[in-house]
């Protein structure tokens, strides 16, 4: 079976338990939702009158984002705790570092619904117009999504591993995923300012060269990170 | 066939294997007693490729079980441990079909079906895992081992929690995969139905193969008492 497959596999799998019953994505818009309406609340409705929303959103949404998706991560790999399940999967005749690819996808999935949802959200409490920045908008999205699941699943991975809570996974995240929350901010309020997303190529490549390296450096260091 | 030769395995100071050799031939069912904390479930996860040892090989059919071949040879293993390796979230089947598609078993859907009737469990094929009893997770973790039908069978205490007339059935099972030219390592503290099914039994006391010899005369009761006394021994 090739590794495309079984990742498939696996990230059908934490789909259907997500759907079974898994409480990830509600814990995760929960968490998600209180973090844009507490920043509302806070930044109070002068600021919010005087700050333009590609000011606003960025650093909302993506602080947002970041937090919920720790969530997200972690309650991915608790499932593979349970009855030692990673060990049954760990055991199936394929390169070990579809589970990783597997476990990406299924995280990348989550996130993108809770960006569905939280999004327009945003736009509303903000006073964001976000139909006709729909393109460049899901492009930004996509590629930092990406690139945070790519760094968040597999520092999962070694929370799980170590058997350690979330507070040791937002201790590892959050610095890694600097470089791309840089990213996300700047590309971000580009696209809500409705500025060609050329204007912001550096960050959007930079975004991409991270997204690939972390991916690369997972998939060849998943199978040692899983040795007991 | 699976065999191993000097497997050293520590966990920080305490050294679970020492230098531990074994071979399980084609058409042969070893069983693996011990005290607790031998290095049984150790010695079983090393064999399965869950654990890596620290020195020494495993070799399946005569091939070693490192690199690029790890992954093909797993195809020919099947492992229950201690956990039922299965999902609390999904149903009997739906975790049984997973597995199923994983090993590349065509049409896992009917597979795990099949399964679920042999096991006697079709009644429980959409209820969740962990709405099952304590006995039917374990009739379902032993179907998992083998939905990919294995030619190898490592079985970590495969009868907890099976009823007697399951537990029958394992045995009847294990029966008809030696036939068939598989074979198994079973570990187990049952040493009275372990003899009666193995061809041999291998000891282990304190990470080393301390006695062996062949299942067909041995006394369970002596055996036994044996490796208890071994144990003492080594303590003091």
């Amino acid at each position: 079976m090739s590794m495309l497959r079984a990742a498939y596999l696996i990230a059908r799998k934490d789909l259907r338990i997500e759907v079974r019953g898994g409480d990830a994505l509600a814990l995760m818009g929960a968490l998600a939702l209180a973090t844009v309406f507490a920043f509302a609340f806070t930044l109070g409705e002068r600021t919010m009158n005087t700050l333009a929303p590609e000011r606003l959103i960025p650093p909302v949404l993506w602080t947002a984002l970041a937090f919920a998706s720790l969530v997200g991560f972690r309650q991915g790999w608790a499932h593979e705790a349970e009855h030692d399940a990673l060990s049954g999967l760990r055991l199936a005749p394929v390169d070990r570092s579809a589970i990783y690819l597997g476990k990406l996808a299924a995280a990348l999935v989550l996130v993108l619904v809770l960006e569905a949802i939280l999004v327009p959200v945003s736009g509303v409490i903000f006073g964001a117009d976000l139909i006709p920045i729909a393109g460049p908008l899901t492009l930004v999205l996509l590629l930092h999504s990406y690139g945070l699941c790519a760094a968040g699943t597999f520092l999962g991975a070694l929370v799980n591993r170590l058997g350690r809570g979330e507070s040791l996974a937002a201790i590892l995240l959050l610095p890694v995923a600097v470089p791309i929350l840089i990213s996300a901010g700047k590309c971000t309020s580009a696209a809500l300012a409705g500025r060609p997303l050329g204007e912001v190529r550096f960050w959007m490549v930079l975004a991409g060269c991270f997204a690939a390296v972390i991916t690369a450096l997972a998939v060849v260091l998943f199978e040692p990170l899983l040795e007991e | 066939m699976i065999e191993a030769a000097g497997i050293e395995k520590s966990f920080g100071p305490v050294r679970a294997l020492r230098g531990v050799a074994l071979r399980v031939a084609a058409g042969e069912i070893v069983a693996l007693f011990g005290p607790n904390g031998a290095g049984k479930s150790t010695l079983a996860r090393c064999l399965a490729g869950l654990s890596r040892p620290d020195a020494g090989e495993v070799r399946i059919d005569g091939e070693r079980a490192r690199g690029a071949a790890a992954a093909r040879l797993r195809s020919r293993l099947g492992y229950a441990g201690h956990g039922a390796l299965l999902y609390d979230h999904l149903s009997a089947e739906e975790n049984l079909a997973f597995f199923a598609a994983l090993h590349g078993v065509p049409r896992p859907q009917e597979r795990a079906r099949a399964l679920l009737e042999e096991f006697g469990i079709p009644g429980r094929a959409g209820d969740a895992l962990r709405g099952l009893s304590r006995g039917t997770q374990q009739r379902l973790a032993l179907a998992r081992a083998l939905v990919h039908e294995p030619a190898i069978l490592l079985l970590d205490e495969p009868a907890t929690g099976l009823d007697p007339a399951a537990a029958g059935a394992l045995h009847d099972r294990l029966n008809a995969h030696r036939q068939k030219g598989g074979c198994a390592l079973l570990v187990s503290h049952d040493l009275p139905a372990a003899l009666t099914l193995a061809d041999r039994y291998i000891v282990l006391t304190s990470g080393r193969i301390g006695d062996q010899g062949p299942a067909a005369g041995a006394d369970p009761a002596a055996l036994a008492a044996r490796f208890s006394g071994a144990t003492a021994g080594a303590r003091a």
